[in-house]
């Protein structure tokens, strides 16, 4: 799997005349990153994303997918490179059964039966949903109906993917199975981009964090560097997890990001087990 | 623009202040008006009346445009539709194959894309300056139980947000490599199948909820209700009621004598 290279140049968009949502953004993207997209609410990340895959156009400025302008290519062309998965699975799910809400991107894309057959069966059996296959989607509790809209989009098998608040109704055990699912993608050379409000999996998964406030990038950078930027952070109300916070106040440098690497910290301080 | 959650406008302007009964009276006037009239220039003045009140109302133009990019598709079919299948009386202006288009019949397709237009803006003359709870309110007084003014109130709320829906469900089934601007009629027709669908399940789930919610904040635990704010029937009101309804009438009996 190769992804494209996608960058932003100067990116403004406006809903409203008045207020800009997005406001001069600049931003690369090379394929094979694994990004989380944080900010507080209203800060423009949505509208950002939603600029990758072409359902919004700039006011001005560009979105260059392998140097080409999204601005010139229509969604269902760009759909077959970005593939998006929206924050409420109601907006997405609408077949009578989770294999054929899985089938229907793929189908969209111009895939033989049995190449979407395949795919839709690897999804099932990644996202564990190999039981709910013949089940309405619909009808499903709002874990697995999010997990089956995420599932779906990974059906696509599209190079570059973003996720919108993936983890949102999950418990921790599924969430961690998912970020596991989303590093493994990223392994194979997926570029993952991932929106989200969870700290602690940014801590625990994410290489590189952006992070937006009022429709600018105030941050991007690796996730040590970006959770060190206690101002940035302050500023976009956004605040580290607690065990990044603790390493601050220990002043561990580089301070570890998850538990375990807090651990291991405290151990080579002190020479033993904690 | 707002109009993401609500049709309602706040502001203190003269339509503002009305109660919403008398509004509500006048718009029905407005209506038999619109459906009984044949003169174009009568419906064509109606509607030119609605622009004044919302803009002498102070109501932002772009919600004033966002109701014409709503009426106007239908506008225009309607009127198209009424050319090619109405055959009208008058001097003929252009005939090919089975259709005849004539002045008459020209004016009158004129006329019925222009009622729609009017109708659609008399109602949003109401609904963009009426808080929801007045309109509860007001439809209880006048006569309607609780629950169904309450019923109609929340339906009319929920337009924009169900618009606004329907536009992230329609970039949702997009983003899946849904194209909706290929082929004929009937394939773009199809296409628009998943986008309805899952429409419907979401209306549907959100209904749900905000039933529960409703009862879960004791909906209908107490016959009787009282407000916090009452309507207040002012002269203005009276007013504004009595000269709609001698305009309705005095126009009727013109229209019978003349």
């Amino acid at each position: 799997m190769i992804a494209p290279h996608l960058s932003v140049e100067a990116l403004i968009y406006r809903y409203d005349p008045t207020v800009p949502a997005l406001n001069g953004v600049d931003l690369a993207l090379p394929p094979g990153a694994f990004c989380a997209l944080i900010g507080q609410n209203g800060s423009g990340k949505t509208t950002l994303a939603k600029h990758l895959n072409g359902l919004l156009r700039p006011n001005s400025g560009r979105v260059l997918l392998d140097g080409q302008d999204c601005a010139q290519r229509s969604i269902g062309e760009l759909a077959r490179s970005v593939g998006y998965v929206f924050q409420n699975p109601d907006h997405q799910i609408f077949a009578a059964t989770v294999r054929e809400e899985l089938a229907f991107g793929p189908r969209n894309l111009g895939c033989e039966p049995d190449e979407i057959a395949e795919r839709g069966e690897d999804a099932l059996g990644r996202f564990d949903l190999m039981a709910l296959a013949d089940a309405p989607p619909a009808v499903l509790g709002y874990g697995q109906r999010r997990l089956v809209t995420i599932a779906a989009v990974v059906a696509m098998r599209t190079p570059l993917l973003i996720l919108d608040e993936p983890t949102t109704g999950l418990d921790w055990r599924s969430a961690s199975q998912l970020m596991a699912l989303l590093a493994e993608l990223n392994g194979a050379g997926h570029t993952i981009l991932l929106i989200t409000h969870d700290m602690r999996l940014v801590c625990d998964w994410t290489p590189r964090t952006l992070l937006m406030h009022e429709g600018r990038l105030l941050a991007d950078g690796p996730t040590a560097e970006v959770m060190a930027r206690s101002e940035a952070l302050a500023r976009a109300q956004v605040a580290p997890p607690q065990v990044v916070r603790l390493g601050q106040s220990l002043r561990f440098d580089p301070t570890p990001l998850t538990v375990d690497g807090f651990c291991q910290r405290l151990q080579e301080g002190s020479g033993g087990a904690p | 623009m707002s109009l993401v959650y609500d049709l309602y406008q706040p502001g203190g302007s003269w339509l503002h202040r009305l109660d919403p009964r008398s509004k509500l009276l006048c718009a029905l006037c407005l209506c038999v008006a619109l459906l009984l009239a044949r003169e174009l220039w009568l419906i064509a003045a109606l509607l030119l009346l609605t622009q004044v009140v919302l803009l002498s109302a102070g109501i932002a133009r772009q919600r004033i445009g966002w109701v014409w990019k709503l009426a106007l598709p239908t506008m225009l079919l309607i009127a198209v539709m009424w050319l090619l299948l109405y055959r009208g009386e008058g001097r003929t202006l252009l005939a090919f194959w089975r259709i005849e288009i004539s002045s008459g019949n020209l004016i009158d397709a004129l006329a019925m894309g222009l009622r729609l237009g009017a109708l659609a803006f008399t109602f949003f003359c109401f609904l963009f300056s009426s808080e929801q709870d007045a309109i509860v309110q007001g439809l209880v007084a006048l006569g309607l139980p609780y629950r169904a003014g309450l019923t109609l109130a929340i339906a009319l709320r929920q337009l924009p947000t169900m618009a606004n829906a329907l536009r992230t469900i329609s970039q949702a089934q997009q983003a899946r490599g849904l194209d909706l601007s290929r082929g004929g009629l009937l394939q773009r027709a199809h296409a628009y199948i998943p986008i309805t669908i899952a429409m419907f399940i979401s209306a549907i789930r959100s209904a749900e909820r905000l039933a529960h919610a409703l009862e879960s904040r004791a909906l209908g635990a107490r016959p009787r209700r009282t407000s916090l704010h009452p309507l207040r029937w002012s002269s203005a009101d009276t007013c504004l009621t009595v000269v709609s309804a001698l305009m309705l009438v005095g126009w009727l009996v013109w229209r019978l004598l003349v």
